[in-house]
């Protein structure tokens, strides 16, 4: 069964660089053995994170900016009679530059390293603000 | 042309040694060995340098006995202008990671400790 596992992860990259994770497992048996070669293949593992979980973090950002777009439109204001009217249009704005800025900012400070694990509890809460956000314009 | 602020010093190390026998096809774990990177950070270096054009890679030709086929790299002609470019422009020393061998090499300018 472990023995198939590396054929397995490679699965889950791009169909293109399947061949870049191959060559890795392929080298596995040149690396001495032990810690050495415990460490090449955890490499392996982590190539294969990386590179599948890139392109679904480019779909996550466009769906980020999908939902931003949504929650603006239900949040908008629609008169601008109400006395409430700027200052709710602020709040709109302001959530969602946090929203999108706080992502990208943890992002920027963290990296090189694993950038997606740091960013995912900015990122998890800028999905409960939006939640948030949509939830009081509805009430 | 590529400069050094285009490459980090891990990219560095890698076109360092691909830059040392720019004719030959080198394999991932000669590279790893040279650089001291470890393959988590060695193969997506290998996989962007790869996407701009300056790596070429090809599978090694035939079946050799006792081990898989090797994935081989080498600079391409664009790779081995950037690389010369960025590495006469690098600041002397650079540091491998925490692997590697004992001593000092000395790679087309390029002098790192390992």
């Amino acid at each position: 069964m472990l023995a198939g596992l590396p054929r397995r992860l490679t699965r889950l990259m791009p169909a293109e660089r399947r061949a870049w994770a191959e060559a890795l497992w392929a080298e596995a048996g040149q690396v001495p053995a032990g810690l050495a070669r415990l460490r090449w293949r955890a490499g392996g593992v982590r190539l294969v994170a990386r590179e599948a979980l890139l392109p679904r973090r480019i779909g996550r950002a466009i769906l980020f900016a999908a939902a931003a777009a949504v929650a603006v439109w239900a949040a908008w204001p629609g008169s601008s009679a109400s006395f409430a009217t700027p200052g709710v249009r602020g709040y709109v704005i302001t959530m969602v530059l946090l929203l999108a800025g706080l992502p990208l900012l943890a992002i920027a400070r963290i990296t090189p390293g694993p950038a997606a694990a740091a960013g995912a509890g900015p990122v998890s809460a800028g999905w409960a603000g939006m939640a948030n956000l949509l939830i009081t314009a509805a009430s | 042309m590529a400069g050094r602020a285009e490459f980090s010093a891990q990219t560095l190390l890698v076109l360092a040694a691909l830059c040392a026998e720019p004719r030959e096809w080198l394999h991932g774990y000669g590279i790893a060995r040279d650089t001291g990177l470890k393959s988590g950070s060695l193969y997506p270096i290998l996989i962007r340098l790869a996407d701009r054009g300056l790596v070429e890679a090809r599978w090694e030709e035939g079946q050799p006995a006792g081990r898989p086929r090797r994935h081989l790299y080498r600079l391409t002609s664009e790779g081995l202008a950037s690389a010369e470019a960025a590495l006469a422009s690098t600041p002397v020393q650079a540091r491998a990671g925490a692997g590697g061998r004992g001593g000092r090499r000395v790679v087309r300018g390029v002098r790192w400790a390992e």
